[in-house]
């Protein structure tokens, strides 16, 4: 599985390296100019969002170069189990969404050392939580649907992806909100449900892809 | 005989189209190679799938080392290098990165022989692979199929676009590797001088269907074909031939055994066959059996 890891990295190796670069750029900006953002606590989560979708996108470029370069079929023959060749993947989107959290980790400490305004654990909670969501769910969604559809359409599934994600969490958000509003901590809770959520989905979703990657070798 | 590879009856349909394999059955001794011959979209990538367990065969039983290769016998497809008409590998990577992500699935890699292959083939380390021309990324993809330990080497349409001067040096890698008995390749091909030089059998599959399957030298030395007028061919018995086809004025005719037939009808021209020539009048010729 080791060598499926490694292969997923080295597929998205330019823009691996491209997204880390833009990344650190952002963060020195912010290390510069953080004494004049009028409200860091506006400004806090969109960058920490900005910068784990940047590395949720990466999944789309993998899934897309595998079918470019007809790894997938070649794949087939090597010596690994289907599950594994699965895994590998879900294990490879991990490490992608982790590499942005820990970027926007940086962003949240620079802000929290430099800057002469409190950081809000508001803002840094919306940050993280609708960070973690994003970056579990869209892969949970992503990879079964890539399955199903073919890589050649990853881009169009990516962004449905992303809009069905956002749609839910906020939805999802107005829908619970006469329900939550009695409860002490309200947001927190729900964040904490959603994260929760997330990470039940794409443990499911590995097993989706799994049953989908099964039945669909019969179109190959 | 110890085959390397059996392939029995093995079917395979598709919906919303007319094409299946049908009972496709063949095999490969140990320390041989099969050429895989037939027409675009006869049969030979599904076969190749079915073998490899890329598509889910509908029935029919193949054996490769005299196991039944699933999901779960890894340690079969250790044994197995193959080679398919495109380059498979990330265009991003280098022959050096390939070798560190290979390195890590199969357990009998050997980068020592990988390498050795790279400078056999003059192929770049550093290079990245978008940057090779096709013969460059066949040689690639060879020197992976070779470098695990391979016992079974599957070839499809691997040949393919290349010139002839890379053609033969990839023929020449193909019979050092048979140099060892317990090795053997599956390579089908559209380029039949190829399989004319360096295969022991051919198998010829149309429609889903094997068609033939002979000694290649069988084929060659004593296979022939028989050109005469109508008033010649009336006079043919349908046991002497295997098809023939109206060419013109001209009929061709497919002949099994080129010694007796020429004893018997001396006045007839009878040319040898090359799998050229052989593959038209078994596909699309009349048929006696």
């Amino acid at each position: 599985m080791k060598g499926l890891i490694r292969n997923n990295f080295y597929s998205v190796n330019s823009a691996l390296k491209w997204s880390i670069a833009v990344c650190i750029i952002l963060n020195i900006a912010v290390l510069i100019g953080v004494i004049h953002f009028p409200n860091i606590n506006v400004f806090l989560p969109i960058l920490m969002l900005a910068q784990m979708g940047a590395f949720v996108g990466l999944t789309g470029t993998a899934l897309q170069k595998d079918n470019t370069s007809k790894w997938s079929k070649y794949e087939r023959t090597l010596p690994v189990k289907i599950s594994d060749m699965v895994m590998a993947r879900y294990i490879s989107f991990l490490i992608f969404s982790l590499i942005g959290m820990l970027l926007a980790s940086i962003t949240v400490v620079i802000f929290w050392v430099v800057s002469a305004q409190a950081v809000s654990v508001e803002s840094v909670g919306f940050g993280y939580s609708f960070g973690i969501v994003f970056s579990l769910l869209v892969p949970a969604l992503l990879y079964p649907l890539v399955l199903k559809f073919g890589a050649d359409k990853s881009e169009i599934l990516l962004m449905i992806s992303v809009v069905i994600i956002m749609c839910l969490f906020a939805g999802g958000n107005g829908i619970l909100a006469p329900f939550l509003y009695k409860l002490n901590n309200a947001d927190m809770i729900y964040r904490v449900a959603c994260v929760a959520i997330s990470m039940a989905a794409f443990i499911a979703s590995y097993f989706v892809s799994l049953a989908i990657y099964k039945r669909e070798n019969n179109s190959i | 005989m110890e085959y390397a590879l059996q392939v029995e009856n093995l079917s395979k349909f598709y919906k919303n189209t007319e094409f299946k394999l049908d009972h496709v059955t063949f095999n490969i001794p140990k320390g041989s190679i099969m050429g895989f011959v037939g027409k675009n979209g006869a049969g030979k990538s599904t076969t190749i799938n079915s073998i490899l367990n890329i598509i889910n065969k509908d029935s029919g039983e193949i054996k490769i080392f005299g196991r039944e290769m699933t999901d779960e016998t890894t340690s079969i497809r250790e044994d197995i290098g193959v080679v398919f008409d495109t380059v498979n590998f990330h265009e991003e990577l280098t022959a050096k990165k390939l070798e560190k992500v290979l390195g890590d699935i199969y357990s009998n890699w050997d980068k020592e022989l990988f390498f050795s292959y790279l400078e056999k083939f003059k192929l770049p380390t550093d290079k990245k692979i978008k940057t090779f021309s096709r013969g460059m990324t066949m040689k690639l993809s060879i020197s992976v199929a070779l470098s695990h330990k391979t016992r079974l080497l599957i070839l499809d349409e691997a040949t393919a676009g290349l010139d002839p001067v890379v053609r033969e040096e990839m023929l020449d890698t193909f019979l050092e590797f048979v140099e060892d008995e317990d090795n053997s390749i599956l390579m089908s091909s559209h380029i039949s001088s190829d399989l004319e030089r360096i295969a022991d059998y051919i198998t010829v599959i149309d429609d889903g269907k094997i068609i033939l399957t002979e000694n290649k030298d069988t084929l060659v030395y004593e296979y022939g074909i028989a050109r005469m007028k109508q008033n010649d061919f009336d006079k043919l018995e349908k046991s002497e031939y295997i098809s023939y086809r109206q060419r013109g004025l001209q009929i061709e005719v497919l002949i099994s055994d080129k010694k007796r037939f020429s004893k018997k009808y001396p006045d007839v021209i009878l040319d040898e066959a090359s799998i050229d020539e052989i593959l038209p009048l078994i596909t699309k010729g009349e048929e006696t059996r």
